[in-house]
Order: C-alpha cells, then structure tokens, then sequence
C-alpha cells in the first residue's frame, strides 16, 4: 500500500543486470572466439588514447584538471545522489488524515486513530482473532486504511471476513463516509505455539469491574 | 488506471523488489563513490586507494593477457549475478497471500493463515488432534497430510471434502484442488 515505484525498482534491477550479462557475454566471446583477443587489444589502445587526450587537456597551464575530469566526477555526484533518493524513497505514503471535509463553518479533520480505535475494538472480541493494528495510507491520493489481523491457530477465514465487513460497514456509519479499508490476515506460523482459544487466567479478568 | 481496490490487491499479493533493489542501488553508487575518489586522488597526484582510474583502463584493455581462470571465474559470476538480477526484475514475484471475497473490505489472506484454517478443518473431520495434521497451500493445489490415530480409519473423500469447503467459504478468487495422504503409519494415542 505503500507508494514505493515498483516499476522504477524492476527497471533498475533490469539494467544493472543486463550490464552483468554484457559484461559476462563479452568475457566469454573473448575466450571462445579465436582473433577476438587482438582485437580487444586493438580497441583497447584505442580507448586508451582517447581517453588520455581527451583528460590531457588541462582547463588553464600548470593543473591536471580538464574539462572532462569536472563533467565525469560531476556525473558520478549526481548519479550518486540520484541512487541514495532512490533508497530513501522506498516506502512512505502513510497519512495520519483519514477524512478530510469542508463545510461552510470550516474543515474537519479525522485522525488515523479514530477509525483505528474503532476497527480494533469491534474486532478484538471476534473468535480466533489475536491482534489487530492498523494503520492508513494514501492510495491513489485517496486515504485508505490498513486493517492486518493476527489470527490465531485453526482460525476461521469466513468469520472473521464477516467480522471485517461489519466493522467496516459501522466505522463507515460512524465517520459518514465509506473509507476504502484493506485488511490483511496473518498468522498460521507463529500460530502452532498459540493455543486456538483464549483463555485468559490473569489476575485482571477474574476481578470484578468496578 | 486502474481502481484503488484492484492496485491494493495487486501490490499486496507481489513483491515490491524493494530489497534487491536497494542493495544493487547502494552497490552501484559505492563503485562509482570509488571511482570518483580514484580519480580525485589522481587528480591531486596522490596515491591510489586501490588502483587509479588510468590503472583500471589499462587492466581491461589488457584482459587478454590475464589467465584463463580468472577470466572464466569473472564471466561465470558476472553471468550468474546478471541472470539473477534479470529474473529478479522480470518474474512476478507473487507472494504466498491471496484476496478473499469481501463486501465492504478488501481482503488479502496468508496462505499461513489459510492452510492452518484448513488443518483444523481436517484434523476435526479426521478425528485426530490439530498436530496430527499439516497442509501445505500452493497456488492451485493444497495437501493435507494426516497422521492417523493407530488402529482408525481417515475417511479421505470426507476429509478432502471438509477441506474443500472450508476453502470455498473463505470466498477465494479461485478454487485449489486438495489432495489428502494419509501416512501408513499411525500414532498411538494422540
């Protein structure tokens, strides 16, 4: 849900890897092709001249910099700043406004905590679920909230589907429009040490409620 | 443009590739970091780090004089790292969840938590207790494996019936098909 560019991520995979491939599939002509070796050598001295006449002009006498040197390490800079914003940006997208409304009177604003403090008290109780969190982020610059729901061992799928619906149903009663909820279901592996039922012998649950 | 609800699905049921492309982009940008160091350090007449730029010329135009070996071992990771990274980039990378029917939610289900919901199912129908049972769910196909009680019968069809049910309720988008084994060998008790 989070708005990491998935598409940008594969791209960046793709070429890094098809360098790699570039790199082994000339290695490989290079040793299986017979001549291919004096040729290398050939284009080898070639881009060495070039290279050297092209960092060999000095931008003013009495200095080893040239135009080319400022333009390649100007390059690798930008080129470096590029690759660490990309790093920074996967993830992010989360939102902490879930409803965004304006009146005559003025706006009005819903926390993340409101729909949360709902969703998590509606479905606490329903059997086989554990824990649940959740949290909104903003899908298609539309607010969406992330329901994941811990489940415990042998839990039913269907209740707790309907359990979700009805919650959904009622939070969307209770803020008056319906926010686009996704809700995930865990659990099943950290599942076989829990017990499928709660039974809660703490101290807290036998003591009467004041 | 697709709706919200089909990019959440879609996103959350594949592989962000964020990982892979992380540490490639930060490996990249620490090879070019050197680069560019080397030729400051060249610039400045200073010695190389670990070798100068001039130095890493020369070594590749002088690839053919450099041993066998070396250059095979060179290909073969080179080789080896590009096909990973391409399948990487190409494969859908779908994760093991999948999207239940839901009216007023989207709902995307581990396949962990769905084969435990199935193992219940068919530990109860079968008659044995819940650690007698482990189902693995694939993308079309679940197995449920049994070890029986010593000296009963699993009623297969009835057990891959359950199953088959039990999956059908939770609303998935496509049916899988159960296959039920039964180990020859029992446990006494349990």
């Amino acid at each position: 849900m989070n708005t990491t560019n998935r598409a940008l991520n594969r791209a960046l995979l793709a070429v890094v890897g098809l360098l790699a491939l570039a790199v082994a599939a000339s290695l490989v002509w290079l040793l299986a092709v017979p001549g291919a070796g004096a040729l290398w050598r050939d284009w080898g001295t070639a881009a060495l001249a070039w290279t050297d006449d092209v960092f060999g002009r000095p931008l003013w006498t009495g200095t080893t910099v040239s135009l080319a040197a400022v333009i390649a390490l100007a390059v690798a800079v930008v080129v470096i700043v590029l690759l660490l914003d990309f790093v920074l940006r996967q993830g992010g997208g989360s939102t902490a406004t879930v409803v965004r409304a304006r009146g005559e009177d003025g706006g009005i604003e819903i926390d993340t905590a409101v729909p949360a403090s709902l969703l998590v008290e509606r479905l606490r109780g329903v059997p086989g679920v554990a824990g649940v969190a959740v949290s909104a982020y903003r899908v298609r610059r539309q607010p969406a909230l992330k329901v994941t729901v811990d489940c415990r061992r042998g839990a039913s799928p269907r209740t707790i589907v309907d359990a979700i619906d009805d919650a959904v149903l009622r939070l969307g009663d209770a803020l008056g429009t319906q926010p686009t909820v996704f809700a995930q279901l865990t659990g099943g592996f950290r599942a076989r040490v829990r017990t499928p039922v709660r039974v809660d012998t703490s101290a807290t649950a036998v003591r009467p409620i004041p | 443009m697709s709706s919200p609800a089909t990019r959440i699905v879609r996103r959350e049921t594949h592989s962000p590739r964020s990982t892979a492309a992380v540490i490639v982009a930060l490996c990249v940008a620490l090879v070019i970091a050197w680069v560019a160091t080397e030729g400051v350090l060249s610039l400045l007449g200073v010695h190389p780090l670990l070798l100068s730029p001039r130095g890493m010329l020369t070594s590749v135009a002088g690839a053919p004089d450099a041993s066998a070996a070396s250059l095979i071992a060179v290909a073969v990771v080179a080789g080896l790292v590009g096909v990973l990274l391409l399948a990487d980039a190409l494969l859908p990378g779908r994760r093991a969840r999948r999207p239940l029917d839901a009216e007023h939610a989207i709902v995307v289900a581990d396949d962990t938590m769905l084969a435990s919901a199935l193992a219940r199912t068919a530990a109860r129908t079968a008659a044995v207790s819940a650690d007698a049972v482990s189902v693995s769910l694939g993308r079309r196909t679940a197995t449920v494996r049994i070890v029986p009680v010593t000296g009963t019968r699993v009623d297969r069809d009835a057990v891959r019936g359950a199953v088959s049910e039990e999956f059908a309720q939770a609303g998935p988008a496509r049916p899988v098909r159960v296959a039920v084994l039964v180990s020859a060998a029992g446990k006494v008790g349990s």
